[in-house]
This record gives structure tokens, C-alpha cells and sequence, in this order.
């Protein structure tokens, strides 16, 4: 063994349940040959036997006591103030919720009125006036529909037009349709103001001249709640 | 693979989460000694160890969602906390002033320690001297080299759990420890004129 191998284990040579013995063997072998490694070894010993001193002075120093008592009672604010904190925190989400959800409803009640009252609507009664209202007459003479100059019947091909301005220039009065479910004073329903062909109106089980099929005219439609026609008045 | 103690240390761990305080009591009593000692060595002050073992503990109950049993140990994981405010009082206040070696030497001529181990350590005084100057040269050490003294030549950990606490390899606690052992030495040789041939160690060694 050298001596810069011998400073490389000295210091565990000074505790020897750190180095094993063929090597704390050698390592002792060199030493009583080596005056300087001798002297380290010494040196070695002495440093291991000061802290061993110095380790066993300390071993008995603990924390104070009160120490433990009072971490202890951090910890136990530490998770009440946890718990607290997941707690306000549920309860914020639950309102939270809540408070979406009302406004959600609120929401929707509100759509559902808006809704519910900017629709154009007219009661039809027969003393109102408005809209005239012819019941149901004998099939073979009212539903013979004629425009304003009396000669040709009507024709398909719709196009809505204004239902504002459904209630004025009728030219005849609401005819019910002969193929409908009618209607009565009192029903609820939209006047919806088309353009379409006169033979749309043979659809709708009117009598309609062939040769004029093709024409257009203009035409009011009653129509109820459940969006099917149920009189036509021409427009003149 | 952890070992008992671990295993142990880690479902007392898992407790504290859930708030068990006997879990927490338990940890603590099984964890304070050690960090309070090297706290001690480290600062070489008791009222600053104490402060690093409440600070360290105080730590662990907010943070203790942090650990990873995957990183390390639940001690490494109590050391390294430590480690960080040992760190943080030297360097906020600098209170922890590291002893010149000149002190050391005029220190050593009163103590007048020799090589001859059995006479000085039979005497009261001179062992009370002698673990002081051990504490004041401990302390004169660079941290990282005083980290290693401490847990491995003050408190007994072996090498491997001396790396676990110190979160770096074993190798590395080897060196630290060689090289601050070598400082020591040299710290704690006694001044020229009081030193004496080891004539019992020598003869020993021849």
C-alpha cells in the first residue's frame, strides 16, 4: 500500500466498522512502517474519537416540549381551517348553481313571454268587424271563389306577402275552406296575406276555372293556432 | 424498494393528509431528534434549531400534498426542508458566522489537547473543551461539508442514508465527508507548542 492509498481510508481505518478487515489489516501494516502514515492515522483516531465525544454530548438535546404541543395544535387549525375552506367552497358552488339555475329559468320564462305576446293574433268574433267571418255556407256556392272583377278562379304557388296588411282591400269575405275543420266565433287564429296561383286554391278544395289556373292572386288566409288555413278571402 | 421505516414513515404521511394528529404526533416524535440535532450542528445555536424544527414541521403540515414518495423519502423529504431554512437563517441574518482558524489555534493552546487520547478524555474539563472546539470547528466547515459531519459522524447515519437525507449519491457523501474530516484535522491540531508525540498511538502503530 502507498501513502496516498493510505490517505484515501484513513479515516474509515479510524472507525473500523467501516472498512473492511483485509483492508483495515493492510492498511495497519503500512502504518507501523510509515512513520508520516503513522502520525495520520493518530490523527485520524483522534478526530474520530473527539466527534464520537461531541456525537454522544448531543445525543440526549431533544426540542422542548412545548415545541411538540404547539405543532400539534397547528396542525389541528391547519386542517379545521381546511375543512372550513372546502366547506365555503361547496357552498359557494351550491349557490352558485343555484343562482344559474333561476336564471336559466328566468331565461326561458322570459323567451316564452316574449315569444307569447310579440306573435300577431286577432280574435275573430263576429261583431268585432275586422274580419268579417262567413259560416260555413252550402258547400256548391261558397266555394266557388271569384277575385274583385267576378271572373277567374285562383291559382297555386303561395308567396307570403304582409301579414300586417291582411285586414285591408278584402274583396270578399273569409270563405271557409271547403277540405278544413272550420271555425267558429271565438277561435284564435293569424291572417296571413299570400300571392300565389289560383289553383292553389283546388288544393284547399275550392273550385277553380282550369283556364285561369296559372294566374296569380293575392289572398288573406285564416289561419289557426294549429297552422292549417281555415278561410281565404281574396284581395282585390 | 422502501423499507420498513419508510413504509411506515409514508402511511403516517398518508394519515396527516386526512388530518390524523396522533399520525402527525407520531411522525413527529420519530423525526425531530434527528433534525433537531443537525439543525444544531448546522447552526451551532439550540434557540435556531429550534426554529428550524418548527419551521420544518410547519412545512410539512402545509405542504406535506407535495411529497412524492417517488423522489424520496419521507425524511429526505423532512431534511430537505430543513436543509432549505438552515439555508435561509444563514444567509438572512448571518448570524451563523463561521470561526476563523486563528481562533481555533489560540483555542487549541488552552486546551492544550494532545495526541495521548486516554489522559485527555478522562479529564472532565478537558473533554468539555474538546467537544467545543469539535462544535466550533464543525461549525467553521463550509454547509455542504458540515452537512455530512453531521449526519454521518454526529449522528450515525451510514452512508446510504446520509445520501437519502442529502438528496445526492453516496459517492458524494464519501467525498464530502473525507474532505471535511481532512479539514477538521487540520482545525483541530493542536497549536506547535502544545503538541506532544503520540507515544501510545505510535507504539501502537509500529
Amino acid at each position: 500500500m502507498t501513502c496516498a492509498e493510505f490517505d484515501t481510508i484513513v479515516h474509515d481505518l479510524a472507525r473500523p466498522e467501516t472498512l473492511g478487515k483485509p483492508a483495515a489489516v493492510i492498511a495497519k501494516f503500512h502504518a507501523r512502517t510509515c512513520e508520516r502514515c503513522a502520525a495520520r492515522l493518530v490523527q485520524a483516531q483522534f478526530l474520530a474519537l473527539a466527534l464520537d465525544a461531541t456525537a454522544e454530548h448531543s445525543a440526549h438535546l431533544e426540542t422542548p416540549s412545548h415545541l411538540e404541543s404547539a405543532l400539534v395544535s397547528s396542525f389541528r387549525e391547519h386542517h379545521r381551517s381546511l375543512a372550513r375552506t372546502k366547506h365555503r367552497q361547496r357552498r359557494a358552488l351550491v349557490r352558485r348553481l343555484e343562482w344559474s339555475a333561476l336564471a336559466a329559468a328566468a331565461m326561458v320564462f322570459l323567451a316564452i313571454g316574449a315569444w307569447h305576446f310579440s306573435r300577431p293574433r286577432i280574435k275573430i268574433s263576429k261583431p268585432a268587424g275586422a274580419v268579417a267571418f262567413v259560416p260555413p255556407a252550402p258547400p256548391a256556392s261558397s266555394t266557388n271563389i271569384v277575385d274583385g272583377n267576378g271572373a277567374q278562379p285562383l291559382a297555386a304557388q303561395a308567396a307570403v306577402v304582409d301579414s300586417a296588411a291582411a285586414q285591408s282591400d278584402p274583396a270578399s269575405e273569409f270563405v271557409p275552406v271547403p277540405d278544413g275543420e272550420g271555425f267558429s266565433p271565438g277561435d284564435s287564429g293569424v291572417i296571413v296575406r299570400v300571392e300565389m296561383r289560383r289553383s292553389a286554391l283546388a288544393d284547399l278544395g275550392y273550385s277553380v276555372d282550369a283556364a285561369h289556373a296559372a294566374d296569380m292572386v293575392q289572398a288573406d288566409l285564416l289561419v289557426g293556432d294549429d297552422g292549417w288555413p281555415r278561410a281565404v278571402r281574396l284581395v282585390q | 424498494m422502501p423499507d420498513k421505516a419508510e413504509s411506515r414513515d409514508e402511511d403516517l404521511l398518508r394519515r396527516m393528509k386526512a388530518g390524523d394528529d396522533d399520525a402527525f404526533r407520531s411522525f413527529y416524535l420519530r423525526h425531530q431528534h434527528p433534525i433537531y440535532r443537525f439543525a444544531l450542528h448546522m447552526t451551532g445555536r439550540p434557540e435556531s434549531a429550534e426554529e428550524v424544527v418548527q419551521e420544518a414541521f410547519m412545512t410539512l403540515i402545509r405542504e406535506s400534498a407535495k411529497f412524492d414518495p417517488a423522489r424520496g423519502t419521507p425524511q429526505a423529504f423532512l431534511f430537505g426542508i430543513a436543509r432549505n431554512h438552515v439555508r435561509r437563517l444563514m444567509e438572512s441574518d448571518g448570524r451563523f458566522v463561521t470561526l476563523a482558524d486563528d481562533e481555533l489555534q489560540d483555542r487549541a493552546g488552552h486546551a492544550s489537547l494532545s495526541y495521548g487520547l486516554g489522559e485527555s478524555l478522562s479529564d472532565g474539563l478537558a473533554r468539555a473543551e474538546m467537544i467545543d472546539r469539535v462544535r466550533r470547528a464543525v461549525l467553521a466547515l463550509p454547509a455542504h461539508y458540515r452537512e455530512a459531519v453531521s449526519l454521518c459522524d454526529l449522528q450515525g447515519f451510514d452512508y446510504a442514508a446520509a445520501a437519502k437525507a442529502l438528496d445526492c449519491p453516496i459517492g458524494t457523501v464519501r467525498s464530502r465527508l473525507a474532505r471535511a474530516r481532512e479539514m477538521l484535522v487540520a482545525k483541530l491540531r493542536p497549536a506547535p507548542a502544545s503538541l506532544k508525540r503520540p507515544s501510545t498511538a505510535a507504539s501502537g502503530a509500529r
